[in-house]
């Protein structure tokens, strides 16, 4: 989310408009906003409808949370670009900002996004930030998975080994 | 992961949400604006 912020100039540059989506409450999502200074709100899926009918839910992790996807959709509603991430992969975001100026040069511009990095742990950093969430922004329930991350952790490492 | 992800040239499915700031966002609404929309899904406060 930082990372998009900081390339908020670039996205109205090339006239896009930002909307980000996750099954938070519309009071955790506000936290967010207010504490990376979002210039673009939030959209709070919590029945989790939306991940459904993008087949996007994520069952190994938290009940269910969408897996990290990126959509670019042109006026007419038809996807021009699309990112995958697995749980652990990322696809960066330069990738994308030199396609939506392709993009803006041609409209019929289309990319698949191929995620660079393979299995991404993830690092202390990103532990004491979910952590520090999970006491400011989470519920109970949170506290539950986070007991469990070491079973999910496992469940996820099998699943890469069956494959 | 799942297959039937909506991919390239297919229409993205409508939906409606709440917002952050309290609002309905409603994705066919947004795409009358004429703009190129970028939808992101991330995990949250995870």
């Amino acid at each position: 989310m930082a990372e998009i912020e900081k390339h908020h100039g670039t996205y109205t540059r090339l006239d896009i408009r930002v909307y980000a989506l996750s099954t938070d409450s519309p009071r955790q999502s506000q936290n967010l906003v207010l504490k990376l200074g979002l210039s673009f709100p939030l959209l709070c899926d919590e029945s989790k409808a939306v991940i459904d009918l993008f087949n996007l839910r994520n069952p190994l992790e938290h009940d269910g949370i969408a897996y990290p996807a990126t959509f670019i959709v042109s006026p007419g509603g038809k996807i021009r670009y699309r990112s995958l991430d697995g749980t652990a992969k990322r696809v960066y975001l330069t990738d994308e900002l030199a396609f939506l100026e392709q993009l803006h040069k041609d409209s019929e511009h289309t990319l698949h996004a191929k995620p660079k990095r393979k299995w991404v742990i993830p690092s202390l950093k990103d532990n004491w930030r979910i952590s520090m969430n999970m006491i400011f922004a989470g519920n109970f329930a949170d506290w539950k998975n986070l007991l469990l991350l070491p079973v999910n952790y496992s469940k996820i490492l099998v699943n890469k080994i069956k494959k | 992961m799942n297959k039937d992800i909506p991919d390239i040239g297919q229409n993205v499915p409508n939906f409606e949400v709440a917002t952050s700031d309290n609002k309905t966002f409603k994705l066919s609404d947004e795409l009358k604006s004429g703009k190129n929309i970028k939808l992101v899904f991330y995990r949250g406060h995870w």
